[in-house]
């Protein structure tokens, strides 16, 4: 029999910023909890619903430390300038899963 | 230093134009799994000669990523390049004549299909040798697997996660090219790798605990 696909995956973000990370099968209620610690915040639904074990996966993932290395070479232009790039793209607006406007992470699937 | 060295991917493949999105996927997975890539397209320094910027960065890298998929004749000459597998012979004598940490180096060899690789250099038989079928989906897969099974460190679960998460970034690419005056279909590998970076960076976050 499959499995219910009855997991979200969501972010809390204050402003454009994720604070938190992780899965639920209540959004609404999880938004709430989380408002309590940062009442300016908002919860952003990652993807579809779906298994609770694919969502535990993905929480796996996502919630390894940053293990990214530096590049041992300088580009054309200079660190700061990319981190912008990055930052800015980072940044787009889009729509969360009740339909409000907020700005975009590119982490959203 | 040390850890310079077990962090650093050497890779070793075709530069052309068609072989692109191999490479850019290669170096975005590498990245991904906590790694360095290392290529001589990084280099621009013309008074150093060519093998010794190869020499030198085979040095730096405890791992090796070759692809000898290009190894087929040149339509034009009716010659095949050699340089790919020029380039893993070094490697391989590296790992076999040099002392200490040297010895550690571990590769992974790339090739179009399967066992193709038998018909033309059947002397590695014996190594790691995968064939991507010019995917990068398929390259990233593989990428990962290697270095999972050859470090004990965490990585991303599987090559979809990664692939993923390529596939955000490249749709990212175009607007962060804009952003610094860089044509995206020309983009040299140094603006490539350090957009990559930044890029992992602004996605990758720690868990904060409510």
């Amino acid at each position: 029999m499959a499995k219910k696909r009855d997991t979200y995956k969501y972010y809390f973000k204050v402003g454009n910023k994720i604070v938190y990370g992780g899965i639920s099968q209540d959004l609404e209620r999880r938004e709430q909890e989380h408002l309590q610690k940062w009442p300016k915040g908002h919860i952003v639904q990652v993807g579809r619903r779906t298994t609770e074990e694919a969502a535990k996966k993905w929480e796996r993932d996502m919630i390894r430390e940053s293990s990214v290395k530096s590049p041992l070479v300088s580009g054309s232009r200079k660190p700061i300038e990319y981190k912008k790039a990055a930052r800015k793209e980072a940044s787009r607006k889009t729509t969360d899963w009740k339909g409000t406007h907020h700005k975009k992470s590119t982490l959203r699937d | 230093m040390a850890n310079k060295y077990n962090d650093s991917v050497f890779i070793n493949c075709p530069f052309d134009e068609e072989y692109k999105p191999m490479l850019w996927a290669i170096t975005f997975a590498i990245f991904d799994c906590g790694f360095v890539p290392r290529c001589t397209l990084e280099e621009d320094d013309a008074s150093q000669i060519r093998i010794e910027k190869i020499y030198s960065i085979i040095e730096s890298c405890r791992f090796g990523m070759h692809d000898i998929s290009r190894t087929e004749l040149d339509p034009k000459h009716r010659l095949p390049r050699f340089n790919m597998p020029l380039e893993l012979g070094l490697f391989l004598s590296a790992k076999k004549f040099g002392k200490g940490k040297h010895s550690k180096k571990s590769c992974l060899i790339f090739d179009k299909k399967a066992y193709r690789y038998q018909r033309f250099i059947s002397d590695i038989a014996g190594q790691d040798i995968n064939a991507h079928n010019n995917s990068p989906k398929n390259a990233i897969k593989v990428v990962r697997d290697w270095l999972s099974g050859k470090s004990s460190r965490n990585m991303p679960s599987d090559g979809i996660f990664i692939w993923n998460r390529y596939r955000r970034f490249q749709k990212a690419l175009p607007g962060m090219c804009r952003t610094l005056d860089l044509k995206h279909e020309n983009l040299i590998y140094k603006d490539y790798i350090n957009l990559v970076y930044e890029w992992l960076k602004e996605s990758t976050w720690k868990h904060i605990s409510s």
